[in-house]
């Protein structure tokens, strides 16, 4: 289902964090939320899963607006990977992984087997199904979000929203998850940080600055060194894995500040601070 | 169900029932188990039952210790099951039915009833004053706990334990500056008691109870969500804040009933639900069930113990539920299941 964002602002406690800001993401498609930190991504994905009202604007999934849908007929429609989860959750990893299942089977029936069976699905495909009877609260901060993820699959949803997907896992399983998140097929919005990753797994990004849209298109036209120095305010130098042929992106701090090395950065490219 | 919770089920069950009948048989006058039983069944199925029992002895067991043990049961399950929805509705293990300044509340109710002398009208003035105390704790908690207009746990939390101290604070004044022997029923009644229970405190307790239980039971699984979190709740389509809401309010109306017709008990609302979540976990379709029958066994338990331990004499349920209760739950926590944050050693 196509997911469309038009013209969204969002005013928090007086001030318009997002302004006029559209996106649209054709079905099956993954969009990649590029920018600064506080520049308005998880405001504008939160407004996604209806955590955030948006002052003016729609967001629609499949034609629909969410905001006129029912709680549950919304979360039919999109699932959510949250940026931060508590780590105190004294609930068993299956029990969370169930609580994907609860808009289809309704506020107050328990989960059928068939339910169980999603979840251990969904666990085991993260790899994640030996930790299904332990609490969340002893799983280790990458499991955990393993197991989040699950839980938003077994949401079996046409549209996934993820803010940060990649905290707290190894680089194995960023990998690994981005490649579960491609083979879902769903239509993704996803808020990255690591441009590397975000050239290569998304269908197209989206650069906010300062709560707008700065730049959006294929990572290729997007991410170039000019858009990046303006948007993060870092040099950067595009390499090209020649393993892969995808986008590697060196990136190293403007104006000569000190590199890891100790030394000042001349900007020479062999310098670059690595990735 | 784990093999564990169906044997605590199976034990809550077992024991409520007889633990009722102890209570019942017990007291200033000793009573045999099986008499308790043929009053009973005399009163609830007359036509069915042989002999009618004396007067006195059905005076006894069905008109002053039915009640109160029926009384102490609701209660029990009442203040547990708060506990335990306040620990998820908060997300803090230390959350009580007392941390939101209820019981406070409807404290200085009944202290100032009993010292303004309403009370000379009767018990229930005093219950009545103590409702009002909790509704209007409760009123002024859900407003300072808010922020654009939403119910935010910190807030509430501190808003709750702020009000507590102003209400203590009244409530001691009030007990201070009264007469003397007005003075020791105040302190007796802060520390919760059900000696002057009767059916009319059973009629008022019952129907709340009841719909207070079956309005949590039927959101068990959205306290699941509750627990994951905000944001993962809202985005599996639970409506956080109203959710909130209604269980304050549910909560809010269970404590001030308690309190009401059974003063502070302190403790139960707090440990019950932390001793069922360390033996069964915390999913809260089988934890809340659980935890209501465990409130009730508790506390008709500790008002049999209460009755018996310095006998004549009664002590009040708190004393019992904090110098018993108290070490009882440290130990389970030291040896409990690792499952649980709370049972970590």
């Amino acid at each position: 289902m196509e997911l469309r964002v038009e013209q969204v602002t969002v005013e928090l406690s007086g001030v318009d964090v997002v302004r006029d800001v559209s996106i649209e993401v054709a079905p099956g498609q993954v969009v990649g939320l590029l920018g600064p930190n506080g520049c308005g991504k998880s405001t504008v994905l939160r407004t996604v899963y209806r955590a955030l009202a948006p002052r003016r604007g729609a967001i629609s999934i499949g034609g629909d607006d969410v905001w006129k849908l029912s709680a549950l007929g919304s979360a039919r429609r999109s699932a959510v990977l949250p940026q931060d989860t508590p780590a105190d959750i004294e609930l068993l990893a299956l029990d969370l992984a169930l609580l994907g299942r609860l808009p289809h089977r309704g506020r107050i029936a328990s989960p059928t087997a068939e339910d169980r069976q999603i979840a251990m699905d969904a666990l085991a495909d993260l790899d994640v199904d030996h930790l299904a009877q332990r609490p969340v609260s002893t799983l280790s901060g990458g499991e955990r979000q393993r197991v989040h993820l699950a839980r938003a699959l077994c949401q079996t949803t046409p549209v996934l929203v993820m803010d940060e997907p990649t905290n707290h896992l190894d680089v194995q399983h960023q990998l690994d998850l981005l490649e579960r998140v491609r083979d879902a097929g769903a239509t993704t919005i996803a808020a990255i940080h690591d441009l590397t990753l975000a050239s290569a797994f998304c269908d197209a990004v989206v650069l906010l600055k300062e709560g707008k849209v700065v730049a959006a298109g294929t990572p290729d036209e997007v991410l170039t060194p000019d858009l990046v120095l303006e948007v993060f305010g870092v040099d950067c130098v595009v390499l090209q894995n020649p393993r892969t042929g995808t986008s590697v992106f060196a990136l190293s701090a403007v104006n000569g500040r000190r590199s890891r090395a100790g030394r000042p950065s001349d900007g020479d490219e062999s310098e670059a601070a690595s990735l | 169900m784990t093999r564990r919770a169906t044997w605590l089920t199976a034990g809550l069950v077992i024991a409520l029932p007889t633990v009722m009948v102890l209570g019942i048989a017990s007291g200033a006058v000793g009573i045999a188990p099986g008499r308790v039983l043929a009053v009973v069944a005399d009163q609830l199925v007359p036509w069915w039952s042989d002999p009618s029992p004396v007067e006195l002895e059905t005076y006894i067991i069905w008109d002053l210790r039915a009640p109160r043990v029926m009384t102490a049961a609701l209660v029990g399950a009442a203040l547990a099951g708060v506990g335990a929805v306040l620990q998820a509705v908060v997300r803090n293990p230390l959350a009580d039915p007392y941390l939101l300044g209820i019981s406070s509340g409807a404290g200085t109710g009944a202290v100032l009833s009993i010292v303004l002398g309403v009370s000379a009208l009767g018990g229930l003035t005093r219950s009545v004053a103590a409702f009002a105390g909790a509704i209007i704790a409760t009123l002024a908690v859900l407003i300072l706990g808010r922020r654009e207009g939403r119910v935010e746990p910190v807030r509430l939390i501190l808003a709750g334990v702020a009000l507590s101290f102003l209400f203590s604070g009244l409530t001691s004044f009030l007990t201070l500056t009264t007469q003397a022997e007005e003075v020791f029923s105040v302190l007796f009644w802060l520390l919760g008691t059900v000696a002057a229970a009767d059916w009319m405190d059973v009629g008022l307790l019952a129907p709340v109870v009841g719909v207070g239980i079956a309005a949590i039971f039927f959101r068990s699984g959205l306290l699941n969500a509750l627990l994951a979190g905000d944001e993962t709740a809202i985005g599996v389509g639970v409506s956080v804040h109203r959710l909130r809401t209604e269980l304050l309010l549910v909560t809010s109306l269970l404590t001030g009933v308690a309190v009401a017709i059974a003063g502070g008990v302190g403790f139960v609302g707090l440990v019950v639900p932390h001793l069922v979540r360390i033996l069964v976990g915390a999913e809260h379709r089988r934890l809340i069930p659980l935890v209501f029958l465990a409130g009730a066994v508790f506390l008709v338990t500790v008002d049999l113990a209460a009755r018996t331990v310095v006998a004549p004499r009664e002590l009040p349920l708190g004393v019992i539920t904090s110098v018993l209760g108290a070490p009882f739950f440290l130990w389970v926590m030291h040896h409990g299941d690792r499952r649980s944050p709370t049972g970590v050693s």
